[in-house]
């Protein structure tokens, strides 16, 4: 009992000890760093609550909508054959990705965020992003560019203000979708070096989602949707960097609409039902042609890809120097070197600062030579990009494909339905 | 002929299935590669108050107008001082709440007296543009209590920060969305522990925030 | 679609009443209902009333011990014998230090605040603020130990604004005199501690009704007293800007009016003789002024500007030669030259190289020192390029520094005080590193560099005396040996 008694008290003297410790600590831990002010009339410090984001739990809400989506369009476009029902898709992704969600968060712009997390130690992305990345693409796998027909809110709003439709010359639109490949490039290279996020930075829809932008922002996006009610999507067919991948994993895609619910009798209505010339014609092999191989004296103009791919390689390369501008760090430690050279006091905000910071100019000049290198590194292969991009184009030409029905050029389709009115073939009832 | 459709089809399906591997694998590996890296919720942005010189970009670089960044005072920092430099004018010879005395631009700061001789200042967030006058003022000789923020209920957070790309201090920085914002009026140890969550350091800026960094030398 | 039908009128007259009434709505909404007028008083201070404490200036005293081993050095005002913050004595100093830093010869632990120490005859004088007696405390402690010789205080309520204690005594062989944080003006025998006489400069020279007598300034006092010849002189502000009190008997034998409604500044009143004319230099709140010191004319004011007048002053006038003063202001006021060029009877004033603090000298609070046609200062925060580093511009331009630290070399917020003898620099920042450098012509060398203190805000002045260097923060402080060891 007694014993007890006593191992209680050297527990409880323990407690107390800790206790006074813990009461010592904490008024220590309070260092008086400000002299506060003496207040006699209990005043207490108002606690400010500091805003957060959306919860979390909302990010996959959107993946959430973002599968249905893509669902419903898939069955719209391949089952249900209703260019109503693609239309009323666009209207709703207009309203929730569009004016909800205020065009961020976005396909388009997570190749960025994907390159930059591939390609820095530093920056991981959370999993929304990912989805957002994959998904779509992996829809264009199966089913075609049911993303571009009426999910994505940018191509929503070119394809419900698309009234009219005027053809662009061949050679012009073949010119002009070079365009995206270099954007593609050139965007995955500045954001895999944390230079910039420049598909983001020119998006010219955002502004009007937000109904907030500065005005060149606004003169570039109603530029281009006054120039979408003429040339439908002009964005999604000359700019969206996003759409290069969708085109390439929708050449393969496993499933794709089909111009006519059965089989094509070839009659030609169709043929200038695409406004965007995606429609490739029923090619049959005629009586008087020779074709034992589609490939017959194509293949020297194979070797146009390598040599394309080699050469802008180099191009690029060569470019790197300029390419790295991009970088603010860059440009910081160049005007630095140029203000220090010619004796020129500091002329730019960041100049100013940089003055005022405690960084070295070595640390800094290390830094340049640091992200320099990496677009020596990464040059190139956008160069060996665009050159096989550029040569397999050009070497498509050579290939003789025979078709004996007309059919959506998987690529270039976007799955639209437009064609659909103009097919007189009516679907067999089981 | 037929023999020659059939060639062709199945040299056709072997492009296409070979396409699809090459489009899939790399699709594939992508979240391969990424799960590598430490989960994340994301990121936010944030003006770290200890490298930001008021330099007022914040104001017109924000793509929302006005600005989602704010001005905010710590109060425990704050002096209560009747003569606020980050309230009045250099020059005002009156301590009042006239708009002359002021130097808020669009007196978003209100005042009160709380007893001689000390005053609790308050930002109206909703007239606050983030011009950041006041920050410059209260950091010259004052305790440095008033300090810019990024609200988060008006950030649209950005893909790619359009102040964060202008602000010439390197002070807009990515911080983890579960802590999205760098109080001056927090303990050492909450500072210590958003570094420690900065182990996935964000790109473009490099993250130098001091793990016991104390909260005197960020006046 | 019936009504319309119906009647043809309708969609016209409902028209006519939408318009009519969106018109009747823009002209009599008002746009700016929503907008309050910001005008004074809208932050509820009360009315304010003047204070009525009854304070009795040095009505304890304590004495605490007796001997004093006389240690040779000399520090008895702020800045010094000559005002310019360098020691002219011939005691040399160590140029290197141990990796353990300087040797410390004592410390103590006082009130918070910003005082900093007068040194005479051995003794050291410093007034402190007794948090816990709520009270102005006047302490002499022996310089060679820094045992307390005795104490002499009164209870003076404030509330803590930037801490309390603000000022340097002034001690000559007969008298040491301390101005406190709310202007009580005290004399005492520096030896004993006998109260001479006292002075309330808010009673006697306030404007009745105001509050405060708009003497005492915001943050407190920090006017630092001055004893020339047997008169003690003080810058008031209120009724008059600058008076004379003579030292032996305690009355005013002279005052200078003070029309312009001058305030007192937290600068402290520097002697000067320009143009062979012995005067004191004031910065106040409000303008510069000069009063002669001359027997004559002793009180009369000479010349006055408000061309320069930034809302708070700390750093104190420096004479650069050739009719200049270098004046500064705080809160990036930055600072500027008054040139006083003597005209007939009177003066020329002219306000000259105003520039902000970013622009090139400035000083939040301490005052730059002039040695040998060069002015030496650690710039403030708001410096830009140059914050927070030692910075020497030559007295004629004082726009373009002619030597910085670099950016290596930032000293704490750029507020710690630096002091001289010979060709040495002692500079102190605010976190307590104290650093050694030599000087040659226009360039600083660092010597020695040391963290003697872990400090928090360590603005006070210091003190130079003989081989010991006395220095604060907050709460802390330290007497340090910095002589050459044999």
């Amino acid at each position: 009992m007694k014993n007890k008694f006593q191992r209680y008290i050297s527990y409880t003297a323990v407690i107390i000890m800790l206790i006074w410790h813990a009461v010592l600590s904490a008024q220590q831990q309070q260092p008086q760093r400000f002299p506060r002010p003496e207040f006699e009339g209990g005043y207490v410090f108002p606690e400010r609550q500091y805003p957060d984001q959306r919860g979390p739990i909302w990010e996959y809400v959107d993946v959430a909508v973002l599968v249905i989506a893509l669902s419903i369009t898939s069955w719209m476009v391949i089952k249900k054959r209703s260019r109503k029902g693609i239309l009323l898709m666009s209207v709703f992704s207009l309203a929730y990705f569009g004016f909800y969600r205020q065009g961020c968060i976005c396909a388009i712009g997570s190749v960025q965020n994907i390159s930059l997390a591939l390609f820095s130690k530093d920056y991981a992305i959370p999993l929304s992003v990912l989805m957002f990345f994959m998904v779509p693409l992996l829809f264009a796998l199966l089913f075609g560019r049911v993303f571009c027909a009426s999910v994505c809110p940018m191509g929503a709003i070119q394809e419900l203000t698309g009234f009219r439709q005027v053809r662009v010359p061949v050679w012009l639109n073949s010119t002009l979708s070079a365009i995206p490949f270099v954007y593609l490039g050139l965007a995955v290279l500045f954001s895999a070096t944390g230079s910039d996020f420049i598909i983001c930075r020119y998006d010219p829809f955002v502004g009007i989602f937000r109904r907030e932008a500065p005005y060149t922002m606004v003169i570039f996006g109603s530029l281009l949707l006054i120039t979408g009610i003429f040339v439908n999507r002009p964005y999604c067919r000359y700019l969206c960097p996003h759409g290069v991948l969708q085109r390439i994993f929708s050449s393969f895609s496993v499933r794709h609409l089909k111009i006519s619910p059965d089989e094509c009798k070839s009659c030609r209505l169709c043929e200038s039902g695409c406004p965007y010339d995606a429609i490739l014609r029923s090619d049959a092999v005629r009586e008087d042609e020779q074709v034992s191989k589609p490939f017959n004296g194509s293949l020297p103009y194979l070797l146009i890809v390598p040599v394309l791919a080699a050469g802008l390689g180099i191009l690029m390369y060569n470019l790197s120097p300029v390419l790295s501008g991009a970088s603010a760090d860059v440009r910081l430690a160049r005007e630095i070197k140029l203000e220090r050279d010619k004796g020129i006091k500091a002329t730019s905000k960041a100049a100013t600062a940089f003055l005022e910071s405690g960084k070295t100019e070595d640390s800094l000049y290390a830094e340049e030579a640091r992200i320099t290198g990496r677009f020596r590194k990464g040059a190139p292969w956008v160069g060996i990009f665009l050159g096989l991009s550029l040569g397999i184009g050009l070497f498509r030409f050579t290939i003789r494909n025979i078709r004996t029905e007309y059919e959506p050029d998987r690529g270039r389709c976007y799955s639209c339905g437009k064609c659909f009115k103009f097919c007189p073939v009516k679907a067999k009832t089981q | 002929m037929e023999s020659k459709e059939d060639k062709f089809s199945t040299r056709r399906e072997f492009v296409k299935t070979a396409g699809r591997l090459a489009a899939i694998i790399p699709l594939a590996a992508i979240p391969v590669v990424l799960s590598k890296k430490e989960k994340v919720r994301g990121y936010v942005w944030q003006i770290d108050p200890m490298k930001c010189t008021a330099c007022e970009q914040c104001r017109t670089n924000c793509i929302m107008t006005p600005s989602a960044v704010k001005c905010t005072n710590a109060n425990p920092m704050c002096g209560y001082c009747d003569f606020c430099p980050g309230y009045l004018r250099q020059g005002a010879k009156k301590y009042s709440t006239a708009a002359e005395d002021q130097l808020c631009p669009t007196g978003a700061i209100t005042r009160r007296f709380v007893e001689e001789p000390y005053f609790e200042y308050t930002i109206d967030e909703k007239l606050c543009d983030g011009c950041s006058k006041c920050v410059k003022g209260c950091g010259d000789f004052g305790n440095g209590s008033l300090y810019l923020q990024i609200m988060h209920n008006l950030c649209q957070n950005c893909n790619q920060c359009a102040i964060a790309r202008k602000c010439p201090s390197d002070a807009v920085i990515r911080v983890p969305a579960s802590r999205p914002y760098i109080r001056k009026d927090e303990g050492a140890e909450n500072r210590a522990k958003v570094a420690r969550m900065m182990k996935v350091r964000p790109p473009f800026h490099k993250w130098d925030f001091p793990p016991d960094i104390e909260l005197s030398q960020s006046c | 679609m019936a009504l319309f039908k119906k009647n043809p009128s309708t969609p016209v007259i409902l028209a006519a009443v939408v318009f009519t009434s969106a018109f009747l709505y823009w002209i009599f909404a008002d746009p700016v209902r929503g907008l309050a007028a910001r005008v004074p008083g809208m932050d509820n201070r009360p009315p304010q009333k003047p204070v009525s404490d009854s304070v009795f200036i040095g009505e304890n005293f304590e004495a605490l011990g007796r001997e004093v081993i006389a240690a040779p050095g000399d520090w008895p005002r702020f800045r010094g014998t000559g005002f310019d913050n360098i020691s002219t004595e011939n005691v040399p100093v160590a140029e290197t230090w141990d990796t353990t830093g300087p040797p410390v010869a004592w410390r103590l632990s006082l009130g918070e605040g910003y005082a900093g120490a007068a040194v005479h005859n051995g003794r050291v004088y410093v007034l402190d603020y007794n948090e816990k007696r709520k009270a102005d405390m006047l302490r002499c402690f022996s310089l060679d130990s820094g045992r307390e010789l005795w104490r002499r205080w009164y209870t003076v309520q404030f509330k803590r604004n930037h801490g309390y204690s603000r000022t340097i005594p002034a001690v000559t062989d007969k008298y040491v005199i301390t101005i406190g944080p709310r202007s009580h003006v005290m004399c005492a025998d520096p030896q004993s501690g006998a109260l001479l006489w006292t002075l309330d400069l808010e009673k006697v020279f306030g404007i009745p009704g105001t509050v405060k007598g708009k003497i005492t300034p915001e943050f407190y006092c920090g006017q630092c007293p001055l004893i020339d010849n047997g008169v003690a002189v003080f810058a008031p502000g209120g009724k008059a800007i600058m008076v004379g009190v003579d030292c032996s008997s305690g009355k005013v034998i002279w005052e200078t009016p003070n029309p312009d409604s001058l305030r007192m500044s937290h600068a402290s009143i520097i002697p000067m003789t320009i143009g062979g004319k012995k005067m004191y230099v004031y910065s106040a709140i409000g303008g510069v002024c000069g009063v002669s010191a001359e027997d004559g004319d002793t009180g009369r004011l000479l010349w006055k500007t408000t061309e320069w007048s930034p809302s708070i002053v700390v750093g104190s006038p420096v004479y650069i030669g050739n009719g200049d003063i270098a004046v500064f202001g705080s809160y990036g006021a930055g600072g500027a030259v008054v040139r006083v060029k003597a005209a007939g009877t009177g003066y020329d004033i002219s306000v000259v190289g105003k520039h902000k603090s970013s622009e090139g000298l400035a000083s939040e609070q301490q005052t730059p020192i002039l040695k040998n046609d060069y002015l030496w200062c650690v710039l403030p925060e708001n410096a830009g390029a140059n914050k927070k580093q030692l910075a020497c511009f030559r007295k004629s331009d004082l726009m373009s520094p002619v030597w910085t630290s670099g950016k290596e070399n930032r000293f704490g917020k750029g507020m710690g005080p630096f002091i001289m003898r010979d060709d040495k620099l002692f500079l102190l920042d605010d976190d307590g590193n104290l650093y050694l450098f030599r000087i040659e012509r226009s360039t600083a060398t660092l010597l020695a560099s040391h963290r003697v203190l872990d400090a928090i805000e360590a603005w006070a002045p210091m003190a130079l005396a003989g081989k010991y260097l006395i220095l604060r923060d907050q709460r802390n402080m330290l007497c340090i040996d910095i002589g050459k060891k044999n």
